[in-house]
């Protein structure tokens, strides 16, 4: 078996060497070809690192033991050796040994793991608090206290399709790249709050040891304390549909005054970029904003082109029931969902601008313009029907 | 097989039966109990 | 086959006034006679296995590069849920109750199971439910792409595949119910007299104990999956959190069910195996008394770790430590049967038929497994490997090298004793190594895979991990065309091909099947014989 992993080991380097020759380390994320847990740059993820060693070196003396042993036996005691076959089956003080002895050293092991368990565990006094939204399929952040308080936004893979159709070569942070990364400080505890919006996602970042599943109705928490400044990159790990693979988690870990910063610059954005929804809007104003939201937010369901993936994405466009009917039955279905289906409720991911851009959007692209009934929704009506 | 033989099987059966059907049941008792 | 001419056991008290033989479809339709239900068994899991197999390699074609090459993500999620499906509840429980049906009545001297027509029905309804399965492919949305594990919210949002595969499920998990309160029954009523319990083959008590696995945790499965049915369409609220319910009381009624589930496919691959190693080593096997306390242990704990699946959804901190330590105690009585084997081959008189090369294999690569399984019960190591590929690594050394390699193992065994003649001993060999190192190719570098994070149930990945998906994926092919040799050696087994088989054509093999004739007659232990 060892021997079998040497010529393994050997064989995957020699196709790392020729196959992935364009391919780098990730930066804050796998090394090419990684073999064991990355130490990261927390105490916690240390930790788990350290843990892993002492398993696999006790598993490994295990392992040499017992099929020493057993290889022994298969060479020497081999028929064709002339070996004659003994009588015993049992021996009380051998059998009591090996139930001993393994327990003595399971206890062994879960002696560290528990200090590590119960440090993983507390997440009290933290210095900085983030919400993390797991939403299809993509995450949401808000900081609930600190220099950034009430900063929120979307984060999204950033990796453009024609990557991910393999008509451009691939980046070295090929799915693990955002549009907006969360940022905090260093040396600080950072609690994360994780919930879901919809099915169960989980946050991951291996660099931090960090891992706590998302579960829409609940809040639960995790947090670390990064040692080291740097971009760290995660994935979701709890299956939540088609686009699982594509809703990645990367963190800038900063120092405090860079933090400080970021946050004052967030805040001024966030103010000057709120949408006034009393005000009356034009139809091409809402058109245009529209699009831009209807591509971050419904492509991936209902398709560039409105025709979506029937039946469990219904087509937009010729669509009679919703959106060439009276607004109030879409405006319900964006803000609340349809429950029981993918259908999302957006209530709480767009403003009342970005809703009525949608619909309006929706109402006049492809084939749909000039048909139906109220082309233009206004951001009021939207507020109306919350 | 003797029909005393058959008889202690459909014995056993039954009673294996009604365990299965209670634990069936105890699942959606402790389920919906555990809830709200 | 068993055969089908005059073999019946001398008729010294008139037993030619039961029924005429059946022949042609009627003889397996009706079939109540445990050899041919056994048979049926087997050859239905061999059939899952290929298309369950079949779905695995469409799902690492996708994946021997990064990227999306041929199949949508939805799609890729429906081939990673039914090949879980398919081989778990398809393939592998049908399997082994089929060497159940086959070897139990020989082994403890019972001319058939305690409930012959219950038999013919748990084996029919698997057709039903494997028609099931499949057709759930092709019906609007596809097959379900929720993972064999089905958690809510996730599984509320499919399409109607969901629901044939949670009729299926049902169905499934009826057959299984009732095959084993028939186990339970036979072995408790039917053993010939003079056999105690504690001088039964430990194949016997492994499915005893099995089965009442089976029966205490198929009903706790079916409740949970009926929740999912009634939440879908009945306007139950059971894992709706919006509504008052709860995303996470499903894991916990599914774990309560899952986790004795995956003991219920090993534990008989440990009866197999304990039944092979002192065949070939010409010596009894070591603690009979340890392995049946070792087997009941396992059991019994096996009720009491399931959170062990849930480390990240939030437990608190007690409720963590206490499934790692109730988890890594499993790993004592697991230890003990390991050493067992091997204290068995020590000083025996080894010769390395295919059968003692698959039971050794299997001591070998589930002892690997499980080590994994002991790293990941470690709840701190488990935050950070939960959901990668670590974990596909674990389950499949412990179920493929373990169940299956225990299955193929027992039917190279024991298929002297079903067709009457000797399989082909080199193409078995060939067959044990290909399986072997294929295997290992293929699994061996998702340890890796999982250490560096790369998450399950994805249809594409950081390009930094391709090399051990591309080695995966070859391993996967090979894999997968090395069962088609097996295939062969048994087809030409029955089909007459090869010595003819002496009742006991193992020199070393103990136990009552080896004292009926080789192909076994139809019946056999019409009376039953006295055991000293």
């Amino acid at each position: 078996m060892k021997k079998l992993r040497g010529v393994l080991g050997t064989g995957a380097m020699l196709m790392a060497g020729a196959a992935s020759a364009q391919v780098k380390d990730m930066p804050g994320g796998p090394r090419v070809n990684q073999l064991n847990l990355p130490p990261g740059v927390t105490e916690i993820s240390y930790d788990i690192m350290w843990l892993h060693w002492m398993m696999l070196i006790i598993c490994t003396v295990i392992f040499i033991g017992v099929f020493g042993v057993m290889f022994y036996s298969i060479v020497m005691h081999r028929k064709s050796r002339g070996a004659k076959a003994s009588k015993f089956h049992e021996h009380v003080g051998v059998e009591v040994a090996w139930t001993v002895i393994p327990f003595l050293i399971v206890i062994a092991m879960a002696l560290p793991a528990t200090r590590t368990v119960v440090a993983m565990k507390d997440t009290s006094s933290a210095d900085v608090t983030i919400k993390a939204t797991g939403y299809q399929w993509k995450w949401g952040y808000e900081y609930l206290d600190g220099p950034a308080k009430d900063v929120k936004f979307l984060s999204t893979l950033s990796t453009p399709r024609t990557q991910i159709m393999g008509a451009e070569p691939r980046s070295d942070t090929y799915l693990m790249e955002v549009d907006n990364e969360l940022v905090v400080p260093v040396d600080k505890k950072v609690r994360i709050i994780v919930t879901s919006a919809d099915v169960i996602h989980a946050w991951m970042v291996p660099d931090f040891g960090v891992k706590q599943d998302a579960i829409p109705g609940f809040l639960r928490d995790t947090w670390f304390r990064a040692q080291k400044t740097g971009t760290y990159r995660g994935q979701c790990a709890e299956l939540c549909g088609k686009d699982h693979a594509f809703m990645p988690i990367v963190v800038r870990v900063v120092t405090q005054e860079e933090f400080d910063a970021w946050a004052a610059e967030q805040k001024q954005a966030l103010a000057s970029a709120a949408d006034d929804p009393t005000k009356e809007w034009t139809k091409e104003d809402l058109m245009a904003r529209g699009e831009a939201v209807y591509t971050a937010n419904c492509v991936a369901c209902h398709q560039a082109n409105g025709k979506g993936m029937p039946p469990t994405f219904p087509p937009l466009e010729g669509d009679e029931k919703y959106v060439l009917a009276p607004k109030q039955g879409q405006i319900d279905t964006v803000l609340n969902g349809h429950p029981g289906t993918a259908m999302a409720a957006f209530r709480d991911r767009l403003n009342d601008v970005e809703i009525a851009a949608v619909i309006t959007y929706t109402r006049n692209a492809w084939a749909n313009a000039g048909k139906g009934a109220d082309p233009v929704v206004q951001p009021a009506d939207v507020t109306a029907q919350r | 097989m003797t029909p005393e033989q058959r008889r202690r099987n459909r014995i056993a059966g039954i009673i294996l039966a009604i365990i299965v059907i209670a634990i069936f049941a105890w699942t959606f008792v402790r389920g919906s109990a555990l809830m709200n | 086959m068993s055969s089908v001419t005059a073999d019946h056991v001398p008729a010294s008290h008139g037993h030619d006034d039961h029924h005429e033989m059946p022949r042609g479809w009627r003889r397996w339709l009706f079939a109540t006679n445990h050899k041919d239900i056994g048979t049926m068994y087997l050859i239905f899991s061999f059939l899952m296995l290929l298309e369950g197999g079949t779905l695995a390699l469409l799902l690492r074609t996708e994946l021997f590069e990064p990227g999306l090459q041929f199949f949508q993500p939805e799609l890729f999620n429906q081939f990673t849920t039914m090949h879980g499906l398919i081989m778990i509840f398809g393939a592998i429980m049908p399997a082994f109750v089929g060497f159940a049906n086959w070897m139990i009545p020989l082994q403890i001297g019972a001319s058939d199971m305690a409930f012959a027509r219950m038999n013919n029905f748990s084996f029919w309804l698997l057709p039903v439910g494997a028609i099931l399965f499949t057709a759930s492919f092709f019906v609007p949305g596809g097959a379900t792409a929720s993972g064999w594990t089905m958690y809510a919210p996730l599984s509320l949002q499919m399409g109607p595949g969901m629901d044939f595969a949670i009729f299926a499920v049902h169905i499934l998990g009826a057959s299984s119910i009732m095959g084993a309160i028939n186990i339970i029954v036979t072995i408790l009523n039917m053993r010939a007299p003079g056999m105690t319990l504690m001088k039964m083959p430990l194949f016997c008590w492994t499915w005893l104990i099995t089965a009442y696995l089976l029966i205490a945790v198929m009903p706790v499965l079916a409740a949970a999956v009926t929740m999912l049915l009634t939440d879908r369409h009945f306007g139950t609220a059971f894992f709706n959190a919006a509504a008052g319910g709860d995303p996470v009381l499903y894991q916990h009624v599914f774990w309560f069910f899952g986790h004795p589930e995956v003991y219920i496919m090993i534990l008989p691959a440990f009866g197999i195996v304990s039944a092979i190693v002192p065949a070939f080593a010409r010596k009894p096997l070591f603690g009979y008394a340890s392995m049946v306390y070792a087997t009941a242990a396992i059991a019994i704990l096996s009720f009491l770790v399931w959170a062990h699946h849930m480390f990240a959804t939030g437990m608190p901190v007690t409720g963590q430590l206490y499934f790692m330590y109730a988890t890594m105690l499993i790993s004592i009585p697991t230890g003990v049967k390991i050493f067992n084997w091997v204290a068995t081959m020590w000083r025996g008189s080894l010769t390395f038929e295919t059968p003692m090369l698959f039971a050794i294999g299997f001591i070998f690569v589930f002892t690997l497994g499980g080590f994994t399984g002991l790293i990941v019960a470690v709840a701190p190591i488990d935050i950070a490997v939960h959901d990668t590929y670590y974990v596909v690594a674990h389950f499949h050394y412990v179920l493929v090298a373990g169940s299956l390699f225990a299955l193929f193992g027992g039917a190279y065994y024991w298929l002297p004793k079903w067709t009457g003649r000797m399989y082909d001993e080199r193409l078995g060999k060939w067959h044990f190594w290909s399986t072997m190192i294929s295997f290992n190719v293929t699994f061996f570098p998702m340890h890796f895979l999982g250490l560096a994070g790369m998450p399950r149930r994805y249809v594409d990945y950081a390009a930094q991990f391709t090399d051990f998906h591309q080695i995966a994926t070859i391993g996967a092919f090979w894999f997968g065309l090395s069962q088609i040799l097996f295939m062969y050696v048994v087809l030409k087994a029955y089909a007459g091909r090869g010595e003819p088989a002496a009742a006991k054509p193992w020199e070393g093999a103990e136990g009552l099947e080896w004292t009926v004739p080789s192909p076994a007659p139809f019946h056999t232990f019409v009376t039953p014989p006295v055991v000293k």
